[in-house]
């Protein structure tokens, strides 16, 4: 791979053409470093890289080679070119044959990381200092602001899409991969290791599953999980769990990580993952748990007056308008709605 | 068809991101030909955000976040223009960035554009982008292929990518 050979394009269109180039054939650090630097030099340059990423995405569309054959292209070439086989699927019987599927050179390369994982770490113990491995490595933390969302790629394969005002520690090593949700809502779509549990931790509760999706919410006083996909075990570490399948949610009261009595939930999956979509499914909600959640996305707050707070609200909304849901409150009449102090809106009875 | 960009970074992937990442695409795709304008002023909105980002998270994986942050920007437009609009509920489904049938004949009229101006490049860099972009394989996989060098490769993409730009722009402001 080559380090940091310096693209000195002055022209920013050409620039964008050999960036575009180099990092599609993997980047090392020097590269990565190098590019940022040349993105924040000039808007002309980001121009140029998104004129470049619209007409790259319409390659990989199989429709931009119709009607060109590759063995056609091939024939013409020149002498030193290898013939292919009849089709890009054949096998090449010889092991030695220097064309290999990306997947078998990908194997390869992740059998020869791993055998020299292991030989480091027999080196390591070998001279008795501490394995490298015995103890978590420091957390990565992720968060999110308000009405910010994000997906985060873990190094396992998993995804956890962080929903508003959320913040999570993740902890990945050999033995497990713990996640530590201490504020707000994620989902995380599991990718499968049997041995290493996927495990999120909020306070001593414990929410384990080995390839699925479900997601964890937090708030001040209670705990909620939802399963989407596959099934979670939740409870206290080392203590009896409860089993959820796709669909159930259990609500967990305290932090204490007890789970003996708690009815489980029945729920929508499209509903438990719509904030993916920005959007807020209410079905027979109190308004004041709406507006909480509007306020869980937007600066501007919405205060609901006690007279009003168990009215019921069923609808589906965009979670950055709350102008849209104020409107929807209007149209029923007996509402009154005006300026808050704190720059929010205040709703009563009329 | 798997995306290459998939294979070799580790780009963020995500429903979440996937939508917006078209919604990305289609909106260059459509004004790829416009010789200073729209791409400017998303381009100009991007550099200053970039500005303001943290170094180390930018080099982490700066052309999924230099994409991200260009896809966060429009989506912030859409609101914006939305916001200026009275209420429906109906324009709740702006925000889905689903794919209309307006977009379809676009990204149709795109394709067509584009065969036409791979075609016209040298054979040795349409075998390349194929190899590439419709068999995924990586340089190296495809200097042995060819008998070329890998420096070779990627100077055929480079040029390749540069003539089709200008291609591109150029059809597109004929029409």
């Amino acid at each position: 791979m080559d380090k940091g050979n310096g693209i000195h394009q002055r022209d920013p269109a050409k620039a964008a053409a050999a960036w575009h180039a180099q990092l599609e054939d993997g980047a090392s650090d020097a590269n990565r470093a190098e590019f940022a630097a040349w993105v924040r030099k000039s808007p002309a340059h980001i121009a140029e890289f998104l004129r470049l990423s619209a007409i790259r995405d319409g390659l990989a569309d199989p429709h931009a080679f119709d009607g060109i054959d590759l063995d056609e292209l091939l024939k013409d070439l020149p002498r030193n070119v290898h013939p292919l086989g009849p089709t890009e699927r054949s096998i090449h019987p010889q092991s030695e044959s220097p064309v290999r599927t990306p997947t078998l050179s990908k194997r390869i390369f992740v059998l020869a990381a791993t055998v020299l994982i292991a030989a480091l770490i027999g080196w390591l113990s070998a001279r008795g200092s501490r394995p490298p491995f015995a103890r978590l490595k420091p957390a990565s933390v992720y968060t999110t602001g308000i009405g910010e969302q994000r997906s985060i790629l873990l190094v396992d394969g998993s995804i956890a899409e962080l929903n508003t005002q959320s913040r999570i520690l993740v902890q990945l090593d050999q033995a497990r991969r713990d996640i530590t949700l201490t504020e707000g809502e994620a989902l995380f779509r599991v990718a499968k290791d049997a041995r290493r549990p996927f495990r999120v931790l909020i306070d001593a509760t414990v929410v384990q599953a080995v390839g699925t999706e479900f997601t964890v919410r937090r708030d001040a006083t209670r705990a909620v999980v939802t399963v989407i996909d596959g099934r979670v075990t939740v409870g206290k570490e080392g203590e009896s769990t409860r089993l959820l399948s796709p669909g159930e949610r259990l609500v967990l009261p305290g932090g204490d990580g007890a789970v003996a009595t708690e009815p489980i939930e029945h729920v929508s999956p499209n509903s438990a993952t719509a904030w993916i979509a920005r959007r807020l499914v209410f079905d027979d909600l109190p308004l004041e748990a709406v507006a909480a959640e509007f306020n869980r996305y937007n600066r501007r707050q919405i205060h609901i007056e006690a007279p009003l707070h168990d009215r019921k609200v069923t609808g589906v909304f965009n979670a950055n308008d709350p102008d849209a849901f104020v409107a929807f409150l209007q149209g029923r009449g007996d509402l009154v709605i005006s300026n808050s102090t704190d720059g929010g809106l205040l709703i009563r009875p009329r | 068809m798997t995306n290459p960009e998939r294979n070799v970074g580790s780009e963020v992937i995500g429903e979440w991101f996937e939508a917006h990442y078209r919604a990305l695409v289609r909106f260059l795709r459509r004004r790829l030909h416009s010789g200073h304008g729209e791409i400017e002023d998303l381009a100009q909105e991007t550099f200053m955000r970039m500005l303001r980002v943290d170094r180390s998270e930018l080099i982490r994986d700066p052309r999924a976040y230099l994409h991200q942050v260009a896809a966060n920007v429009l989506l912030e437009w859409r609101l914006r223009a939305r916001q200026q609009r009275p209420h429906s509920s109906s324009a709740i489904d702006d925000l889905e960035a689903a794919e209309s049938i307006e977009d379809r004949a676009d990204h149709e009229q795109h394709g067509r554009q584009l065969n036409l101006a791979v075609r016209e490049l040298p054979k040795m860099s349409q075998a390349v982008l194929i190899l590439r972009w419709q068999h995924d394989l990586t340089n190296e996989q495809i200097a042995l292929r060819l008998g070329i060098t890998r420096r070779m490769v990627k100077r055929h993409l480079e040029s390749s990518y540069v003539q089709l730009r200008d291609r591109l722009s150029r059809t597109l402001r004929e029409d």
